[in-house]
């Protein structure tokens, strides 16, 4: 069985946010729930600074806090699939907001509302593309919570083909955000596989989870300044 | 040396008691002996700020900060809150009581969700 996870090489990120455009086209975002975002923080002392660029995604925790806390009240609307993609269905999500307060990266956005992304222009063409011929997970609703879901739409499609060995390889079936990171700061792959490059950076590079005293254990690891801690 | 002794026992008995009253306030939440509503929503006066605030009695400072240190990586933590808002909240204060072994709901850890 594969394991995905992505790797996110803060030494090598410049900020420039490919990452946060390719993915708000790719997944229709809405003004007040992104899915991925750019975090960026100064260290050091004057005049040895420098800055540091983040990109925070859904971690797909092995043991996703938001599944926990939506299961615990019954409602049950987080999934985590065979892949380990964490994913919401936005058919039973009643909007009450816990698997955002519970989440320790403060990843569950909850969608306000569903206008176009950019202020006054009406709406680009693929916003105007209806609900019905959009994969369930772009199928956008008022007071529910949205997340990063791996691109599951691109992950689902190399199931389906029987392509699943190039996940994190081939355009159509790796996540459109580390397809476009011009410094391939960015990687998506199988972690159960030794040869793969994620396996192979995580090792060499000493990749890290972050937050890692919540056990929650994300499948999304950054390189980061000193290594692991 | 004497008062510091009894001061420190005392502490600790108020601590181990703290500690049971939460167990049973939990246990009875999560039986329903106790009433914190129906209302699922982050609203002030709905079930989760009625069992945070008003059956386990923390003060809104327990949860809520004024700000997020630079590097404290919290996915739109630099949005700017409403008026109203208390301020944004460190996750951190939620492991006390939702790790493994916590009076409350297990949300972290292998437990979650078990």
């Amino acid at each position: 069985m594969a394991k995905f996870v992505r790797v996110i090489d803060t030494k090598r990120c410049m900020g420039c946010r490919a990452c946060v455009a390719a993915c708000a086209v790719e997944n229709y975002y809405v003004p007040d729930a992104p899915w991925n975002v750019m975090m960026e923080y100064e260290v050091g002392t004057f005049p040895n600074v420098r800055k540091v660029f983040t990109a925070m995604n859904c971690m797909h925790c092995e043991h996703p806090s938001c599944k926990a806390a939506c299961d615990a009240i019954g409602v049950k609307a987080i999934s985590k699939n065979r892949f380990g993609v964490v994913l919401i269905d936005y058919d039973k999500c009643i909007g009450c907001g816990y698997c955002a307060a519970v989440c320790p990266y403060g990843v569950p956005q909850m969608n306000t509302r569903v206008a176009p992304l950019v202020p006054g222009k009406g709406g680009v063409a693929y916003e105007a593309i209806p609900a019905s011929e959009r994969h369930p997970t772009h199928r956008k609703k008022v007071k529910v919570a949205e997340k990063c879901t791996f691109c599951w739409h691109k992950l689902e499609r190399a199931v389906a083909d029987g392509k699943q060995d190039r996940i994190g390889k081939d355009q159509a079936y790796t996540p459109t955000c580390d397809l476009v990171c011009p410094t391939q700061a960015r990687v998506f792959g199988d972690l159960d596989d030794p040869n793969s490059t994620v396996s192979r950076v995580i090792g060499d590079k000493r990749a890290t989870q972050l937050k890692k005293e919540f056990g929650t254990r994300p499948q999304v690891y950054y390189v980061l300044e000193g290594g692991d801690y | 040396m004497k008062t510091l002794l009894i001061a420190v026992a005392l502490g600790a008995l108020a601590g181990g008691a703290f500690a049971a009253g939460l167990d049973d306030t939990a246990d009875r939440i999560r039986a329903g002996t106790i009433d914190v509503g129906k209302n699922l929503s982050m609203a002030a006066d709905a079930r989760y700020h009625t069992i945070h605030a008003e059956k386990v009695g923390l003060g809104c400072t327990t949860c809520h900060v004024s700000g997020f240190p630079a590097d404290y990586l919290l996915l739109r933590k630099d949005d700017r809150l409403p008026e109203s808002q208390p301020g944004p909240v460190d996750r951190a204060v939620c492991l006390g009581c939702h790790s493994q072994d916590g009076p409350a709901t297990t949300f972290y850890g292998p437990a979650a969700g078990k």
